[in-house]
């Protein structure tokens, strides 16, 4: 906490200065403690929110009230219906969303990875400046641009309502991201431990799987949350290709207003549902990404 | 350094996706356009030139979300870069608890556009939602309805602001903790302000992955849809409508798969403008 920040501690202070200065480090720590607390609110309302709302009867979800007991009767009515006589089709939405981004995310960080290295590590003849900005370029094709031949194509191939089709898709989609991340961290990659496993035998292809990846771990882990979050999510194409044995939880979330009208509890109930796994990985990959800080600033 | 053929195998397995799942859909989409094709009629294909185009262009609504989303992404990207150097910055020096806000600001994006525009919009929402009911417990006037025709426009740049500037923020702060300390010792000795310091001491470092990050918000940002949707759904007329949300309207309302695959393209063109920007601003940087 509040180590010395300024550089000017050499000659010793009057013992007033050095009270006014103690004084505005406390200053300093409330209003930074303000601000954290004000920023994790913010952050975290709507998902507060729709933790109360997530235990209301219908009658009570319209009006605002948030202290369970106080203000209103909690119930597990929403979340029973939910894993109780809506289970089925909760735990196969679910398991259609974490196939569809596990296999996204593996296929785009493997492929991110290789095309990454290459483009952070060599030359190409027609320029890795263009090469990358076409990634990009394709990331921002709107999905809807693509979608009538995607439909036309995966119903030749028996793709469409077919978690592979997803797969394929959302990778497209993700690939940009995981090759951008990888590609920056690969070229900032000291060109000495590159030439030093070469010069230890190993080939361009063992420095990548033993050395460079590894180490950039961090790099990788950021680009797994990124393709992970992205394809957990990813609603307009599911809407189209995947209506019903492939169908995503997201459009669970989005569609809990068919049944009766809109039942607030319940869409309140699949949004925390829906974001809690990707919550549960980035919690995990948390600590890569934060070792892999410590080793950026030695570097630097 | 690699053989040639080493070099290419590399890429691939990359071109092996992309040339028939991203390629060949998007010379056919854009080759669709241009023709009356609808995927369940009957009639026979017929090349239309720029009928599509025209009809799409000529369509008020249309132009509306053009200029609409033209605003939205300036005000959103801009204060989203904003807002999330701001919140690295103050995350730059270890506190307790640092790492677990950290983790608290990745939450809003985590959350699916689509499921946080249905949040906000309950929350939000007239006769019942939160805001109402806390104004009334504290016995202050209601505030004015934020989805309504006067605040539709800022309720939304906020909410989308809302998902993406703790994003940046949790992108930034990696190429912020990077820096040596030493350089912001020396800048704080040279008594420069907290504004020059970032100017002198964050920025240079941090230029490519600033720009990248804005290319990235640029590029979601043009191409918004569904949280819109959830959101406001576009109204109240079509003070909220986004190009995104017009095709995808186009597409599953009105079945005309070509308007939105159409109205797709010119959004398509927005982003190679701004593709184009980022390859001639970054292209100082180059691997040796």
């Amino acid at each position: 906490m509040a180590t010395t920040t300024s550089g000017t501690a050499a000659e010793p202070m009057p013992v007033l200065r050095q009270r006014l200065a103690a004084r505005r480090m406390t200053l300093g720590k409330v209003v930074l403690w303000i601000a954290v607390v004000l920023v994790t609110l913010v952050a975290l309302f709507p998902f507060l929110y729709a933790l109360t709302t997530s235990f209301k009867y219908q009658r009570d979800s319209y009006d605002g009230t948030i202290i369970p007991w106080l203000q209103y009767q909690p119930t597990l009515a929403s979340w029973q219906q939910e894993f109780g006589s809506g289970a089925p089709e909760t735990f196969r939405a679910l398991l259609n969303s974490a196939i569809v981004a596990t296999g996204a995310t593996i296929l785009a960080t493997t492929l991110g990875s290789l095309a990454g290295f290459a483009l952070g590590r060599f030359k190409y003849g027609i320029g890795n400046r263009n090469i990358v900005s076409w990634f990009l370029s394709q990331r921002f094709l709107p999905p809807i641009a693509t979608v009538i031949p995607f439909v036309i194509l995966f119903k030749n191939i028996g793709l469409i309502d077919n978690v592979f089709g997803l797969i394929l898709t959302n990778a497209t989609f993700t690939l940009p991201f995981a090759v951008l991340i990888m590609r920056d961290f690969f070229a900032e990659f000291p060109s000495e431990l590159h030439d030093a496993a070469l010069v230890d035998g190993a080939g361009h292809f063992g420095v990548f799987w033993r050395v460079a990846l590894p180490i950039a771990t961090p790099a990788l882990m950021a680009a797994i949350i990124i393709c992970f979050a992205f394809s957990w999510n990813e609603f307009l194409f599911a809407s189209v290709l995947a209506l019903r044995n492939a169908k995503p939880y997201p459009l669970m979330v989005a569609g809990s207003d068919t049944v009766r009208g809109i039942v607030f509890g319940f869409v309140s109930t699949r949004m925390l549902i829906a974001v809690t796994l990707p919550v549960v990985l980035s919690l995990l990959v948390q600590r890569y990404i934060v070792r892999g800080l410590a080793l950026g600033a030695v570097k630097g | 350094m690699l053989t040639r053929r080493q070099r290419i195998l590399l890429l691939s397995p990359l071109v092996l996706v992309v040339v028939p799942f991203v390629i060949c859909p998007a010379i056919l989409g854009f080759a669709a356009s241009f023709t009356n094709y609808a995927p369940f009629g009957t009639s026979a294909l017929r090349f239309v030139g720029l009928t599509n185009f025209a009809q799409i262009w000529e369509d008020n609504v249309f132009r509306i979300s053009m200029a609409n989303i033209a605003i939205f992404t300036a005000v959103t990207v801009s204060l989203e870069l904003v807002i999330g150097f701001a919140l690295a910055y103050a995350l730059r020096k270890p506190f307790r608890g640092r790492a677990l806000l950290r983790f608290v600001l990745l939450f809003p994006w985590l959350i699916s556009p689509a499921a946080s525009g249905v949040m906000w919009h309950y929350v939000l929402s007239m006769d019942n939602g939160f805001l109402n009911y806390g104004a009334a417990l504290l016995r202050i006037s209601a505030p004015p309805y934020l989805l309504g025709p006067d605040l539709a426009v800022f309720t939304t740049l906020a909410t989308e602001i809302w998902r993406k500037a703790p994003l940046v923020a949790f992108l930034v702060l990696p190429g912020l903790l990077a820096i040596p300390t030493v350089h912001w010792d020396n800048a704080t000795l040279d008594g420069l302000s907290i504004l020059n310091q970032v100017r002198h001491v964050a920025l240079p470092r941090l230029r490519l992955l600033l720009l990248t990050i804005t290319l990235l918000l640029i590029g979601d940002a043009l191409g918004t849809s569904e949280s819109i949707f959830f959101l406001t759904g576009g109204g109240p007329g079509s003070q909220t409508m986004t190009p995104g949300l017009y095709s995808y309207y186009k597409t599953i309302r009105a079945e005309s798969w070509l308007g939105g695959a159409t109205t797709g393209w010119f959004i398509a063109a927005a982003v190679l403008l701004v593709g184009l920007c980022y390859v001639f601003l970054a292209r100082a940087k180059e691997p040796g």
